[in-house]
């Protein structure tokens, strides 16, 4: 039998570029949320810095990243390890983490979008609440917040780039809201 | 009139814009009220409550009288201050609240009856009979009193919402907002300037007065060039900070496109919500009137106003003009009018003493007791040491000293404090945290004063976020203001107004004190001074010091209203915005969402997510017939439903099993590895959460399912109960809903389907019901997992989403070429009544495992949550209304969800309920409508006939109680 093909859910959606900020897709590679159990915060680090490169990362921090995986914090002792490619990282680290930490696939749950343009914090300043002006948020940070209805994990990845993940079923609706900021502030400048 | 050579108009940028469909030219940076007033254009609405004429009083966000109807169609927006609306060219605007004509309003009638029409009116005359007031008094009172109407039609206009961080908000751009942003941005600080203006500067904008050495407009133009070459300042012009709330958050509102025709795609307005770790309060004060006969007839203003008008748009707002005053301040008005050539007619102070400062008469120690003209003034009558004279004018400026603008600093439930030597109220210490009062808002009125308090202010806040300020010097700028001389009423005959959009008196506030409404809450309700659209800005003092006087208290003691947010008021279009259409909600689409549209599947909601309804075929003309099949498919061959919007939850830790075993009442420790169990958990009240499968992966690794309705509950109880409850419990869990794609493949032929399409066969001894494990499709990673929520011999197969919309095309084909296909949920429901199945129609969140049959299964060898209070009295026994199967027995054969059962004979009222149905559906395999319900003792009353009653649908079936397992109750199909 055929392979299965993969299905993109914001296929036929992006790109967007609106004013001087463009939403992207970023391809879906490998996603693995990380939670250490109790006591083996330490080694579950320890181990991830060792062999991914990529440190357990502290609140509101992104750990890695340079060419290795990078470890976005997703919550309360929840960090989502990413790779680039696709494949079986979450089989992977899960035979490394094994009795330090639980290890759930999570490649499929999440869409994640690239925001990216000179005005890029201030069509997000129209989607949340975060404060992200350049000192309190630059690069290599993220937060758990929300994107107008939406539960949404933002990251600064660069001066005028960010990567917002959304759950994967409300894919439209977040292109809906985001490319509505950038139509609304964009016409702000033709006033 | 216009002045040649005065006021910051672009005059080469002449605009024409309608007034009540009567053209009127003005000039770019007018208002509309700036540009009526050189026209000569006086009379421009209808009072609220009288339908008198009324005019333009202020030039400011303030104003109470100067309401229009802007735009026409649906985006049509009522109560527009004309102060605040700039003009464009095409804009039109329209009178509010008279009819015909604004000239000629047939309700003016209510004036002549103003005597009966006094304070407590209302309550005191339509009191009986009671059933009038809504139907007949009501609808009478408010078609006669009222403001501007709303279109009824949806408004499709762009609004947005916004929000912004900051070191230092400054609100309000005068001299004193200036120098605190100057000091502050040239310090380093994050600095958002806002002003409700569209231009910065205040009452710079509005005076002669030099500052720095040249004119002050310039003084202020050359701050903001400043400000807005800097990386850390954001100006905000046409914004106003309508609320101050917890931890330095404001609430501004902003006019982003309104000054611009409509239809453009920039947002109307923009509501922010701007998080300040400092603010400035610079919003300057709001000059009072003073209360005499006639003063609300068009063409009396506020000297501040005049002064505003004609230095800031070059107008004149009267040939004529007269001055009632009873300060310093106000002489100005006179002194710059008389400069600009426009005839002073007199000056009325009420102060023993005052000079003159042009060529006029003035009069000391003198009162306006009266103004005539029938839609604008004409002529005023004064009272002075000397007996009374009459006047010619057509423009009354009128000062009765400042306030204030302390609204913000009561937003958070502190009081202003009065003080007697500028005669109004400032802002209490600390009023707001982090609020710093400054200039003219904390009573300081020279424009010196205002510089320096802003200077001082901006250091202040500084100091307190860890920066330096730098060298600023002050301007030099004008150091005299106030020697203001409380005047709150002029006594005599004649309507004395001081709430101008309320219609309310000084008669009104005596009557309201006279009745013993002595408190000032309750003079403002009884009155309803201080409660129309303006929030009283013009008349909350004046109204106060009335009731003072009235009840022989003093201001202070008499207290004050409470000031709310919005400062100003908000559309409802800018609070909401985002979210009309797609914005309302997130929408949440299954991978299998496009094929299933692309079938012609309606769809429906389902909490946030979208679910296909049922998949119709050629020649079915309604959903019964595809509904009918559909289930009959999945009877007899195979049929293919999404699943995936089941809440998956994945656990993991050594202590997952006990966990389990801990929020579910039956026992998952001992459920083996690869093996799938049916619980139920209970709430702390011991009545059902939820119900679900759960399957076990591994030794310490479980993934449960949820319902579709209770997934995110779920998931927050898991949170409680190991966050609160279970601390000690090694164990971690995870949503896993939207990794998975997940799939029912349920009938006779499912196994065969399956085997057709994983990489390699199964049977009943390695796949048995109720077991799970991995499986490869299509080169992909899956699992299956054997369980059936329809009776059929039934599975669930998960693939990573990505692959989701592959593996469903790929399952329907293989369906359909086995004489199957795709199922809805119309039939998902009728598959699951027919086996008794529960939903969240039946564990409605009041209802016990007793009452559903699951009473056993709480386990009695473990403690869970939910178990003791379980047991509680009430919660067992026969008077419970249990889970009981229907199926009709009359004549009727319909029944229906949500009816209520009664005793054949008993009469059909609530007292006899006896309970009532919650799922029913037409079965195609029993060739009968079946249903679920409740009913008292209902397990013992099998066979029995009720009588099932839907007085809403008016239908009426009789039905006998039967097991609520119709279908296979032995379980012989799905092990099959």
């Amino acid at each position: 039998m055929a392979d299965l093909i993969e299905t993109s859910a914001s296929a036929g959606l992006l790109p967007v570029t609106i004013g001087n900020v463009t939403l992207q897709d970023v391809a879906p590679g490998a996603i693995a949320s990380v939670a250490p159990l109790s006591g083996a915060e330490k080694s579950t680090s320890a181990a991830l810095k060792k062999h991914c490169g990529a440190a357990f990362p502290a609140a509101g921090r992104v750990a890695g990243g340079a060419g290795g995986l990078r470890a976005i914090w997703s919550g309360r002792g929840q960090a989502l390890v990413m790779a680039e490619a696709p494949g079986d990282l979450a089989g992977e680290l899960a035979i490394l983490l094994k009795g330090k930490a639980a290890v759930t696939d999570q490649s499929d749950a999440w869409t994640t979008l690239a925001l990216q343009g000179r005005d890029v914090r201030r069509v997000l300043a129209r989607l949340t609440p975060l404060d992200l002006r350049p000192a309190t948020f630059g690069r290599g940070q993220t937060a758990r917040s929300t994107l107008v209805h939406m539960m949404a994990v933002i990251t600064c990845t660069a001066a005028d780039r960010f990567e917002i993940m959304v759950m994967r079923s409300m894919t439209q609706s977040a292109v809906h809201d985001i490319t509505r900021a950038m139509q609304g502030l964009a016409a702000r400048a033709a006033l | 009139m216009r002045l040649d050579g005065k006021g910051l108009i672009d005059r080469q940028k002449p605009l024409s814009f309608g007034f009540d469909g009567r053209p009127i030219a003005g000039f770019e940076g007018d208002t509309v009220a700036s540009a009526l007033l050189a026209n000569g254009v006086r009379l421009v609405g209808r009072s609220f409550k009288y339908h008198r004429p009324r005019g333009i009083l202020s030039a400011g966000s303030e104003e109470p009288n100067a309401l229009l109807q802007v735009g026409r169609g649906a985006a049509s927006v009522p109560n527009v201050r004309a102060t605040v609306q700039e003009i464009y060219e095409g804009l039109e605007v329209a009178s509010q609240n008279r009819w015909p004509s604004l000239k000629f309003d047939l309700l003016g009638v209510n004036d002549l009856a103003a005597p009966f029409l006094s304070a407590g009116f209302y309550y005191k005359t339509f009191m009986w009979p009671r059933a009038f007031w809504e139907r007949v008094y009501e609808p009478i009172i408010r078609r006669a009193a009222g403001l501007g109407a709303l279109s009824g039609a949806h408004n499709e206009d762009l609004y947005e919402k916004a929000f912004a961080h900051c070191d230092l908000l400054v609100i309000g751009a005068g001299p004193c907002g200036l120098m605190a942003a100057l000091v502050a941005a040239r310090a380093g600080a994050d600095v958002i300037l806002a002003d409700e203006d569209s231009m910065f500067g205040g009452r710079l904008l509005a005076e002669e007065g030099e500052v720095g050495g040249m004119p002050g407009a310039e003084w202020a133009k050359g701050a903001v060039r400043e400000l807005a070459a800097m990386d850390n300042v954001r100006l905000m012009p046409r914004t106003t900070v309508t609320g101050a709330y917890d931890q330095g958050t404001y609430g501004a509102l902003e006019r982003v496109a309104l000054h611009k025709a409509p239809g453009g795609a920039a947002p109307r307005e923009c509501f922010w919500r701007i998080v300040a770790r400092r603010a400035i309060l610079a919003a300057g004060a709001i000059e009072r009137p003073i209360a005499f006969a006639g003063n609300d007839r068009p063409g009396v203003m506020m000297a501040g106003a005049v002064r505003a008008y004609l230095h800031r748009w070059g107008v004149a707002p009267g040939r004529k003009v007269a001055l009632f005053c009873n300060n310093d301040d106000a002489h100005r008005t006179a002194q710059d009018l008389s400069r600009a050539g426009v005839d002073v007619a007199a000056v009325i102070d009420a102060r023993g003493e005052a000079e003159a400062g042009g060529d006029y008469p003035v009069y000391t120690g003198a009162h306006v007791i009266g103004t005539r003209g029938r839609t604008g003034l004409r002529e005023i009558t004064l009272r002075h040491s000397g007996g009374t004279a009459r006047i010619k004018a057509d423009c009354l400026a009128m000062s009765g000293g400042w306030n204030p603008s302390v609204h913000l600093t009561c937003h958070t439930g502190a009081r202003p404090v009065w003080n007697e030597k500028i005669a109004a109220f400032v802002p209490a210490e600390a009023a707001v945290e982090g609020l710093i009062p400054a200039g003219a808002a904390a009573g300081e009125f020279s424009t010196a004063g205002c510089l320096a308090d802003g200077k001082r202010a901006a250091r202040q806040a500084l100091a307190a976020l860890g920066l330096k300020p730098g060298r600023t010097r002050l301007p030099e700028a004008e150091d005299s203001a106030g020697g203001v001389e409380p005047l709150w009423h002029v006594p005599g005959p004649g309507r004395a107004f001081l709430d101008f959009q309320n219609d309310v008196s000084v008669k009104d506030v005596a009557l309201a004190a006279r009745e013993n409404y002595a408190s000032v809450e309750h003079m403002k309700r009884y009155t309803t001074q201080g409660m129309a659209t303006d929030q009283g800005k013009t008349s909350n003092i004046g109204a106060l010091a009335i009731l003072a006087d009235a009840t022989g208290r003093s201001i202070p003691q008499t207290g004050t209203t409470t000031f709310r947010p919005p400062f100003s008021p908000v559309s409802i279009a800018a609070m909401g915005a985002g979210a009309q259409g797609k914005g309302f909600a997130p929408e949440r689409f299954t991978t299998s969402h496009a094929a299933s549209v692309g079938a012609g599947a309606p769809v429906i909601e389902a909490g946030l997510w979208y679910r296909p309804s049922y998949f119709p075929q050629e020649g079915e003309v309604n959903w019964r017939q595809s509904c009918d099949r559909e289930v009959m498919m999945v009877r007899q061959a195979v049929g293919i439903c999404d699943v995936s919007t089941l809440g998956k939850i994945d656990i993991q830790g050594p202590d997952a099993a006990a966990f389990l075993d801990f929020v579910y009442t039956n026992t998952f420790s001992t459920l083996k590895v690869g093996r799938v169990r049916y619980g139920i958990m209970l709430r702390e009240d011991g009545h059902v959460m939820d119900d679900g499968t759960t399957a076990r992966l591994g030794d310490e690794h479980y993934v449960m399912t949820t319902t579709t309705a209770a997934a995110g509950q779920v998931m927050r109880h898991l949170e409680f109960v190991h966050q609160c409850l279970a601390p000690q419990m090694n164990v971690r869990f995870v949503s896993v809903t939207e990794q998975w794609a997940q799939f029912a493949v349920a009938g006779p032929l499912a196994r065969k389907l399956l085997s057709e399409v994983l990489d390699s066969p199964i049977d009943n001894e390695s796949w048995p019901f109720m077991a799970c494990g991995p499986v490869q499709v299509g080169g992909c990673a899956g699992r299956l997992f054997r369980i059936s929520f329809s009776g059929e011999h039934a599975y669930e197969i998960a693939v990573p989403s990505r692959f989701g919309p592959a593996l469903f095309d790929l399952l329907v084909a293989r369906a359909r070429a086995l004489g199957g296909g795709p199922y809805g949920m119309e039939a998902l429901n009728v598959l699951r009544i027919e086996k008794g199945f529960i939903t969240h129609a039946e564990i409605h969140g009041r209802v016990t495992a007793f009452d559903i049959g699951m009473q056993g299964m709480i386990s009695p060898a473990k403690d869970c949550i939910g178990k003791v209070m379980a047991t509680r009295p009430g919660l067992l026994g026969e008077g419970r209304e249990q889970l009981v199967g229907l199926r009709p027995t009359g004549a009727v054969k319909q029944l229906t969800a949500g009816a209520h059962i009664f005793e054949p004979e008993a009469e059909a009222i609530r007292a006899n309920a006896q309970g009532y149905t919650t799922s029913v559906g037409f079965s195609p395999t029993f060739q009968s409508f079946l249903a679920l319900g409740f009913l008292r003792n209902g397990r013992a009353r099998h066979g029995q006939t009720v009588r099932i009653v839907d007085h809403l649908r008016q239908v009426e079936t009789l039905a006998e109680v039967c097991d609520p397992v119709f279908l296979d109750p032995k379980g012989e199909r799905v092990r099959g």
